[in-house]
């Protein structure tokens, strides 16, 4: 906090000092900065407020339409059409938007198509069933359409406010299915797509400024993920495979952390590891999640990646407060017992002579 | 100058506590013994869990008291019979007390009686224990302050894992 | 600042990974960038401080949920005795290492948490049947000596969420059963609460106090300030109820504490978080406002769309302004 990050610039001087760049390259090098670092992009709360005000504007706009009687029945042949139009006549105007007020109309007709086009897949799957007293949503279906609507909308639409809320209405959708139909397998391959995607997304070097919308909407989904999960124990979901994706997941995090090949030394490195594996023993696996975003927003120097890691710790123990179906006396010894894991972890690192040698200089 | 501080607002922290503690255990040790008759509890708010609602079948015998409607907070007057269970006579006033009389104190919340005895904890899964409740255990200090002990069933004999007299 | 410099943003670990794999930096060189932006002693500080706050909050959590459980084979004496004995522990511990060092202050945070659990258990053990707001009150009075002593941001922060959860209680228990009407002096009171720990922690900043630098502190008290105003604002003006004086105060208290932040965050101390909080309450009492009028004068079907035009335009103009605004403050900080 009280250090602040060096510049491209003081790491290319402090590189250049020790003779470790070709200075006839530092024109590329300086192009390739100029290209992947591009002028800072709208802050992430100033797109939340956007955001917020254009789902408040395409929910009047979806009661305007019943209200006038273009979806008053609210049967599939009047959403779809509509939902669709909507669709389409957001993603023309956003390409060609350049005014504040059109991109939010565009994001507000976006949201209104999504609502009616889901609306629409929802009606038309229930009443295939043909059961009218038939009360088990059809959430396999629209699951299916909102990855659908996502992934057609990402090279689509380019706005990156737009792009994350497709996606993480997507996954909203998914984990709704997943814990409605009490699926187990489903469970662990959407943890394991998730925390994979997260991995990759933000540690591959490829990964651009079109990415980072698919990344950040991938580690809320994550988050997620473990909050429903956590709420809703009585599936019965064994937790094993959940502890030993999150345990390898953040092994490999610290390992990329390090630089790789080990650029700690790698007695502290042998420590976090045997911390994380310990800790995927006994803590609940959500825990897992929250330390490997935060160890991964601070190896890349992403603050809302932390916040997110942070905001989620009491979110998660609070929802794990309230859950009903593992006693509370269960659930305080393992909460002591991941604090101990942590703590013991700090001693051991504290106590190693290098710590204290670093501490100094 | 800041550790000194520091020592003194612990030691006067832990005092407070003991204080609460110490307050407490003399209802306990000196406080008379009492009895009061549950009332029946709406059943939709008598959910399984960790605690249980209770009234008491004074409430309505309270209520029908005259002075009650412009009374606050005060003193009720109850006397015990020998079995130590409590009968309302009065409001107090300030008057002196029969032998077999005692002291109450109550406090009005949402228009109703409250003696600070309206709920009773439990470990969860432990609700069974109690469902043949129907009086509450109370000790009640001369001051009218009341701690509530545990609960008895209509023979008054202790249910679950109170703490028995 | 019209030309944007790319060298001049802070170094990010995807950057010197994208360098390296476009042949520009050698594996040495990438090796040496790496440890250049995150060397071994700033990973040992960081992983010092989360360990010792994360282990710590986790212990903490378990303690809670320990004593919640209301062991029944457990008897009162001991209950009290492992509590007492923790929090004697903690303090005298947090006494000896000094609250200057972070180990002391987490000791002290500690044992503040372990009052409430003390108190929770009172309340269990002789079954009070006290109104939640009481013990939460007493908790806050209790640990407001120490929380002034510590100098510990997060040690505030419990503080300000027990008093927060303490006024919200007695306004949730207490007072809506008193009376249906809605009541302002709860909202405004606590308003007032974290105004005035803004005002605090914004003067300790002037005077260089650095355990007040934590950007979060700000922006969770401002949050604090605007949203227990804008809730009876917008009452206010929905369902205008002239013998309560309260709304009145909280119709003027909003009205002092909007122009303050944004000139003060603005100008003073520029801080785009703090002014986009700022724009959202703005939006939001304004668009109570504009509906309310929209209501009374069109038919459903008309006011619908009237309204989502009108979130459309005044959001659009919070964002212009907050963009224009962050392109002005973009030549000082970089604060992403």
């Amino acid at each position: 906090m009280t250090d602040r990050d060096p510049s491209y610039g003081d790491v290319l001087r402090h590189l250049a000092d020790r003779g470790l760049l070709d200075p006839a390259r530092t024109a590329d090098l300086h192009a390739l900065l100029a290209r992947r670092e591009a002028a800072p992009d709208q802050p992430w709360y100033v797109s939340a407020l956007a955001g917020a005000g254009a789902w408040v504007a395409g929910f009047c706009l979806v009661l305007f339409l019943h209200e006038v009687g273009a979806i008053a029945r609210w049967e599939a042949a009047q959403l779809l059409p509509w939902g669709i139009g909507f669709l389409i006549a957001a993603t023309a105007l956003r390409r060609r938007a350049r005014s504040v007020f059109l991109v939010q109309l565009a994001l507000a007709a976006s949201v209104v198509g999504h609502v009616l086009v889901l609306g629409g897949v929802a009606e038309l799957t229930r009443r295939s069933h043909g059961h009218v007293f038939d009360s088990a949503e059809p959430t396999g279906a629209l699951a299916a359409a909102a990855v659908l609507l996502a992934a057609a909308h990402y090279p689509l639409n380019r706005d990156p406010l737009h792009r994350f809320l497709s996606v993480l209405n997507a996954a909203v959708f998914v984990v709704v299915w997943v814990f409605d139909a009490r699926l187990h397998v489903p469970l662990y391959l959407l943890l394991l797509l998730e925390a994979a995607g997260v991995a990759f997304l933000f540690t591959w070097h490829r990964t651009s400024a079109d990415l980072r919308s698919l990344a950040y909407a991938l580690a809320t989904a994550f988050v997620l993920t473990h909050v429903v999960w956590i709420s809703r124990l009585e599936l019965g979901a064994p937790e094993w495979p959940a502890r030993i994706v999150s345990a390898l997941w953040l092994l490999w995090i610290l390992h990329w952390s390090a630089g790789g090949r080990s650029l700690l030394r790698h007695e502290p490195l042998l420590v976090a590891g045997a911390a994380a594996v310990l800790l995927a023993v006994v803590a609940p696996p959500g825990l897992l999640a929250a330390i490997g975003l935060l160890v991964l927003g601070h190896a890349l120097g992403e603050r809302v990646l932390v916040g997110l890691g942070v905001v989620f710790v009491p979110a998660y123990l609070i929802v794990y407060y309230t859950e009903l179906e593992l006693g509370l006396d269960r659930k305080a010894y393992l909460l002591m017992a991941s604090g101990l894991i942590l703590l013991a972890a700090r001693w051991v690192l504290g106590r190693r002579p290098w710590a204290r040698e670093e501490e100094a200089a | 100058m800041r550790r000194a501080i520091y020592w003194l607002l612990s030691a006067a922290v832990l005092a407070a506590l003991g204080y609460l503690l110490h307050e407490k255990e003399s209802i306990l040790r000196d406080g008379r013994l009492v009895f009061l008759k549950q009332a029946p509890v709406d059943s939709r708010s008598r959910r399984p869990g960790n605690s249980m609602p209770l009234r008491y079948e004074i409430e309505a015998a309270v209520g029908d008291d005259a002075g009650w409607y412009d009374s606050t907070d005060g003193h009720l007057v109850l006397a015990l019979d020998e079995r130590h269970i409590g009968r309302f006579v009065r409001i107090h006033a300030g008057e002196p007390l029969a032998p077999d009389e005692i002291l109450l104190r109550y406090r009005r919340r949402r228009g109703g009686l409250r003696i600070g005895a309206e709920s009773f904890l439990f470990q969860k899964g432990h609700a069974m224990r109690y469902a043949r409740s129907a009086y509450s255990e109370l000790r009640v200090a001369p001051s009218g302050q009341c701690i509530l002990v545990g609960l008895r069933d209509a023979d008054l004999a202790p249910l679950g894992a109170a703490r028995s007299p | 600042m019209a030309e944007f410099d790319p060298v001049l943003r802070p170094a990010r670990r995807a950057g010197l990974e994208a360098l390296h794999a476009a042949g520009l930096l050698s594996a040495p060189a990438r090796r040496e960038a790496i440890r250049c932006i995150r060397p071994p002693h700033r990973w040992w500080t960081w992983a010092d401080r989360t360990l010792l706050l994360l282990g710590a909050a986790l212990l903490l959590a378990g303690v809670v949920f320990f004593f919640a459980w209301n062991w029944a084979a457990m008897g009162a004496a001991l209950k009290f005795g492992l509590i007492g004995a923790g929090l004697v522990a903690c303090l005298v511990a947090a006494g000896l290492v000094g609250l200057d060092h972070l180990v002391g202050q987490t000791l002290l945070l500690a044992a503040s948490v372990l009052v409430g659990v003390f108190l929770a258990v009172h309340g269990q053990v002789y079954q009070t049947g006290a109104d939640a707001c009481e013990l939460f009150l007493a908790w806050a009075v209790l640990i407001l000596g120490w929380t002034a002593l510590a100098r510990f941001a997060p040690l505030w922060l419990l503080w300000l969420v027990v008093l927060n959860t303490a006024v919200f209680l007695y306004w949730n228990q207490v007072v809506a059963v008193e009376s249906c009407r809605f009541q302002h002096a709860p909202w405004v009171i606590l308003a007032l609460v974290h105004a005035a720990a803004l005002a605090g922690i914004e003067a300790g900043r002037r005077a260089g106090r650095s355990w007040l630098a934590a950007p979060w502190l700000r922006w969770l008290l401002v949050t604090g300030v605007l949203a227990w105003l804008v809730i009876p604002v917008a009452v206010v003006t929905l369902a205008p109820e002239p013998t309560d004086p309260w709304g009145g105060v909280a119709v003027l208290l909003w009205l002092a504490a909007m122009s303050a932040a944004g000139w003060f965050y603005r100008f003073r101390a520029p801080d785009l978080p703090a002014l986009t909080l700022f724009a959202a309450s703005n939006c939001v009492v304004l668009l109570t406002l504009i509906g309310r009028c929209l209501a009374e004068a069109f038919e459903d079907a008309v006011f619908l769309l009237l309204l989502a035009l009108a979130v459309l335009g005044i959001v659009g103009l919070a964002l212009l302004w907050l963009r224009h605004t962050h392109r002005a403050l973009a030549g000082g900080s970089d604060d992403r």
